[in-house]
């Protein structure tokens, strides 16, 4: 019983690492963005626009909304699937467009 | 009988930068002719895939077959059943594809796919061949899944769940409904478009009965025991429509099994209604092509690899949005918006020789209460064993404590969001 317990959260830690790992593309990250905050990041309406942003407004921006420094009505809960080099990533790709 | 050729692709590649040819190496077939991309259906899924596959390479020939000359989203529909908007606020036109994208519009049925030959076919016996095919059909209705519900008896009792005519054709017998009388909306079992959806559309035609109707009341049969965003819809029906909305369960016998349309009786496991007017939203599969394509499996929606949106039942057709099984994503237009970037560029890379990059999703999806309380839920979603699951941590729904302030805020970005993603899929 306490080895497969053993076996499981070795897995789970090798799996997690190796999952920690992929390097994820800058665009396929943020495209998914853009539904919400409209294509390269240019809202209409309502919803901040990203490219009027800097990159480090934006990453600051993302950050405090990961770790609920700043309230949001939505923003904390999808921050949060993010790690912070992730974030950078985002940040960087919307904060350089026109 | 016309074929569509490729023969302007030396042509036009040659017209363009010597760069494209020396990125695209290992392409011998772009050398003879321009590669070619068919998209199907031009909802939220077709119209972004078509959109962003044009973007992703110009190289690309992309043609969008569309049977309808507007698109009118299913979403925010219940604004116009509840007369706080109106028909024209939800349609929108192609033609921006075509101007802003270079994509080829055409405005036809398709009626049958040819893996083989690589070919679709017109209901007018044109043949359009592809080199990649992208079907994104979005729904289409089990007929007679439930007893009695065809689609004679959808004029009597409208599903209204794909927008336009179904969805006029319920707001009118709202229009006509006697103050004091019953609504009965039926919710299906899932997996169904759109899970909220009949939720909010109750919301929203209280919102409507309570200014026009106000002894009237609201019964949600439902094939379920638990709904998307239950504690906070309750909670809100609470707060704006107390009394008005009853919401009967699977296991208290909320199960439609059939109607007689004509005589307007509904029928659960165990009871029978005789409302005023009967909102059937019934069970659903992929849409139509997708099923006579040979795209679905057993479970009548359509299998796919979750990280590139190929079928895994044809080589060379991608499913993506309502039709395609993508591991926890909803059917909701912003996983279709986000699935069609994530196809896009795999279908390019495929072209290209590439491998597909590893994707990442979300899903964002907003409720309406009334016109200044919306509640919402999100999803962040990664590639995990070949199966797009939710990051655990991240996501979820509105907390149950937030503030009227925030609810209306959210009503805001609610109409913020739908502007946004009408852009970004048909702009």
């Amino acid at each position: 019983m306490k080895q497969s317990t053993f076996t499981v959260l070795l897995m789970l830690l090798l799996s997690s690492a190796s999952y920690a790992e992929i390097q994820l593309n800058a665009t396929m990250l943020s495209l998914p963005c853009t539904g919400c905050h409209g294509s390269e990041g240019k809202s209409q309406r309502a919803i901040p626009s990203l490219n009027v942003m800097s990159r480090e407004q934006i990453y600051r921006a993302m950050k405090s909304f990961k770790n609920d420094q700043r309230h949001a009505t939505l923003m904390n809960r999808i921050a949060k699937g993010y790690s912070d080099s992730e974030l950078r990533l985002i940040a960087d790709y919307f904060g350089v467009k026109p | 009988m016309k074929e569509w050729p490729r023969r302007d692709a030396l042509k036009l590649l040659l017209a363009s930068s010597g760069l494209a040819l020396t990125a695209c190496s290992g392409l011998s077939r772009v050398t003879k002719q321009r590669l070619r991309v068919v998209v199907i259906g031009a909802g939220f899924g077709g119209a972004t895939a078509a959109k962003y596959i044009a973007l992703n390479n110009p190289q690309i020939e992309v043609l969008l077959i569309e049977r309808k000359k507007a698109f009118i989203s299913g979403v925010f529909s219940n604004t116009v059943i509840a007369g706080i908007n109106d028909i024209d606020g939800i349609t929108h036109p192609l033609q921006r594809l075509q101007a802003n994208h270079r994509i080829n519009l055409i405005c036809a049925t398709v009626t049958a796919v040819d893996p083989e030959q690589r070919k679709v076919w017109l209901e007018s016996g044109e043949r359009i061949s592809y080199d990649r095919l992208v079907v994104s059909p979005g729904i289409d209705i089990r007929w007679n899944a439930l007893e009695g519900y065809d689609q004679a008896a959808s004029i009597l009792m409208p599903h209204a769940w794909q927008a336009g005519q179904q969805t006029l054709l319920l707001k009118q017998q709202l229009r006509a409904m006697p103050d004091g009388g019953v609504v009965v909306i039926s919710s299906p079992a899932d997996p169904f478009r759109c899970p909220p959806g009949p939720y909010e559309r109750a919301s929203l035609i209280a919102y409507y009965l309570k200014r026009h109707k106000p002894r009237s009341k609201i019964l949600i049969l439902d094939s379920k025991n638990s709904f998307a965003k239950q504690p906070l819809f309750e909670q809100g029906w609470q707060r704006l429509y107390p009394g008005m909305i009853e919401w009967i369960s699977l296991s208290n016998g909320g199960r439609v099994v059939a109607v007689e349309a004509a005589q307007g009786r509904v029928h659960t496991e165990i009871d029978e209604f005789k409302p005023d007017v009967a909102n059937i939203i019934p069970p659903q599969q992929a849409g139509q092509i997708a099923q006579q394509a040979g795209l679905v499996d057993s479970t009548g929606w359509c299998p796919v690899n979750q990280q590139t949106f190929e079928s895994h039942q044809i080589p060379g057709i991608y499913v993506i949005g309502d039709s395609s099984l993508a591991g926890y994503m909803p059917k909701s237009a912003y996983a279709a918006n986000c699935q069609a970037k994530v196809c896009a560029q795999a279908v390019v890379a495929d072209l290209v020789g590439e491998a597909p990059l590893e994707p990442t999703f979300i899903n964002t999806c907003y409720s309406l209460l009334a016109p200044d309380y919306a509640i919402s839920i999100a999803a962040v979603y990664r590639l995990r064993s070949g199966e797009i699951m939710p990051v655990n941590g991240a996501g979820g729904s509105t907390p149950i404590q937030a503030t009227l302030e925030d609810l209306a805020s959210e009503a805001g970005y609610a109409r913020g969001w739908y502007r946004n993603i009408v852009a970004d899929s048909f702009g």
